[in-house]
């Protein structure tokens, strides 16, 4: 295709429009001519050729009147033809423009999708769109390595970790294994703990931004919760968990995978930031469900609670990727997550806002 | 019993097999996918662990070559994908077990016993130690023919901590066994200290003392005498 300049373009434009307003406007100025500027002339005229007395007319007033009008007229039909070209020519040349600025306005780096913007004859324009279609080009691609990077280094790990791992479980086995030395396997074991933990997290929260967990069904969270809670509550220990169920079933379409590991990490934040003889309540209402519970904790910040790695205080319990993961569940399905600090309670409340059938 | 460990980390295979010699299983190694082929044809062995990512070749070709043989070995897949998919088609291909890595040494002890179990005609389905009896399918629990009973916790407590007689289970792999894989986030194990003071006392209760030895708070020993 022939491309040209913005300027270019503008111009030609321009210049058409201005010979066809000209060229619509002559019958006009002819008109106008014809009746009040020249018609005194005309009189005149026709006076000297029939030989009749020149008529009685003031001819400077006269012609300084047709100028004005005329000179009034020209500029107003001028002026007004130059607005509505404007408006014309730059609502046909900026076309492709807001095309591509609506493409690149909905644009995610998530969705994996670059936007395909339009083919277009001016010779900025294009650039401007073989630009954008490049940088976002580039940008998901160093997204997806960056994903990509996450998972993988995280399974690469697994294995030096199952061999330090086993190699602690064999030490133990030592016989004649004095205290100092069974104290610092077991501390090696808690580190041990972390490092597995903080990589199965790691794993999972690159999976779901990774988009892995395909498989959808209808998943009835009551039934879910009573077929977690005996093993929860084993972890709970002194910690008691009420339920208050509104409804016999809630069901809601997800992952099950993904469900459960999002009421286990409620559950389980619930139970590591709670007081030695605390409570945690499960609630379910209409189309959502609560994890409240007691703790020596304040109110914490709602827009930092869900950030990666967030610790509030230097008392760290977690690994700081808990709740994160439990946010990008929610996302993933679509759910929102709210926190809320009331009555000395911390409250998370995940609201399922698709349609549901409840029993 | 014979094992064959198909895994390349030698270090981690040396480990394993290290633990369960002394629970006298007679253990063979296999690095590579054609060492692991030419093994499983030629010889017959009771377990197999098989890892998925090897030198040569996908463990998944090696599990086809065992099923299309119909040979019925029992395969546990020890696999550092722990994606659910990978799970499926392994036990859909004819795997037995599914275990991701990192794992403790005593939960794939435990593992290899029950297919071993599962496996046997002649199923066995008593176990006893110390005077203990524990029927397998009814999953009860008696000592000196006076039952006792058990919590499901402390039931697979019991049966872990006897599945690995005479070896220290440490708090972290009991807690693991306990919880799944789904809730090993909690960092401090503690309840598993109050699990296993409830265990010890009913079984003392029932006159069965002093069976399970605690290592310092670090692990826990089922002592047979």
């Amino acid at each position: 295709m022939n491309k040209k300049s913005l300027l270019k373009k503008t111009l030609t434009q321009f210049i058409v429009c201005i010979a066809v307003t000209l060229l619509l406007a002559t019958p006009l100025f002819y008109l106008l001519t014809k009746h009040y500027y020249a018609e005194d002339m005309i009189d005149i005229i026709e006076a000297t050729q029939q030989g009749h007395p020149l008529p009685a007319i003031d001819l400077e007033q006269d012609i300084m009147h047709g100028i004005m009008i005329q000179f009034a007229l020209i500029s107003g039909v001028l002026g007004i033809a130059i607005v509505f070209m404007m408006r014309f020519i730059s609502q046909r040349l900026w076309k492709p423009f807001d095309e591509s600025l609506r493409q690149i306005e909905s644009f995610r780096l998530e969705s994996g999708i670059v936007p395909p913007l339009p083919d277009c004859d001016v010779k900025e324009f294009d650039r401007l769109n073989h630009a954008l279609t490049l940088l976002m080009g580039n940008s998901m691609k160093s997204y997806r390595a960056q994903k990509e990077f996450t998972e993988n280094a995280s399974h690469e790990l697994q294995t030096p970790l199952a061999v330090f791992q086993s190699k602690l479980d064999l030490l133990l086995q030592q016989p004649n294994l004095t205290e100092r030395q069974a104290v610092a396997i077991q501390d090696l074991y808690q580190i041990s703990n972390r490092l597995v933990r903080l990589n199965r997290n790691l794993l999972l929260l690159a999976k779901i931004e990774n988009k892995q967990y395909v498989q959808m069904d209808s998943i009835d969270i009551v039934a879910c919760i009573e077929e977690l809670l005996p093993s929860l509550e084993s972890l709970a220990g002194n910690i008691t968990i009420c339920k208050s169920f509104q409804k016999q079933s809630l069901v809601i379409h997800g992952n099950k995978i993904l469900l459960e590991s999002m009421i286990n990490n409620l559950v389980v934040n619930a139970v590591r930031h709670n007081t030695a003889n605390g409570k945690i309540a499960i609630t379910i209402r209409e189309n959502c469900f609560i994890v409240s519970n007691t703790s020596e904790e304040g109110a914490l910040n709602p827009q930092l609670i869900f950030n990666r790695f967030y610790h509030p205080s230097e008392k760290t319990k977690g690994n700081g990727l808990g709740l994160a993961i439990v946010k990008a569940i929610c996302d993933y399905h679509g759910w929102t997550v709210e926190y809320e600090y009331k009555d000395r309670k911390h409250f998370f409340k995940i609201q399922f806002h698709q349609e549901v059938q409840s029993r | 019993m014979k094992l064959l460990i198909i895994e390349d980390e030698r270090e981690l295979s040396d480990s394993i097999v290290a633990y369960l010699s002394s629970e006298n299983y007679l253990c063979e190694q296999a690095f590579t996918c054609d060492e692991a082929k030419e093994k499983v044809e030629l010889y017959d062995y009771d377990c197999v662990l098989l890892d998925l990512m090897l030198p040569g070749g996908n463990g998944l070709d090696i599990l086809r070559n065992i099923r299309n043989k119909n040979n019925p070995v029992g395969v546990i897949i020890v696999s550092a994908k722990d994606s659910l998919e990978d799970k499926v088609r392994g036990l859909e291909i004819g795997a037995d077990d599914y275990l991701a890595k990192p794992f403790h040494l005593p939960e794939l002890s435990m593992r290899i016993y029950a297919i071993i179990r599962r496996k046997e005609f002649s199923a066995n389905n008593v176990l006893q130690s110390n005077g203990i009896t524990i029927n397998l399918l009814s999953k009860t629990v008696h000592i000196n023919n006076k039952p006792v009973l058990l919590t499901r916790t402390e039931y697979e407590l019991l049966l872990f901590l006897i599945g690995n007689k005479n070896k220290v289970i440490s708090k972290g792999a009991m807690a693991e066994h306990l919880s799944g894989d789904m809730v090993d986030m909690l960092d401090n194990h503690d309840f598993v200290y109050t699990h296993i003071k409830n265990l010890k006392a009913k079984l003392a209760e029932a006159g069965c003392k002093d069976c399970i030895k605690n290592v310092y708070g670090t692990g826990y020993k089922w002592v047979e005498s």
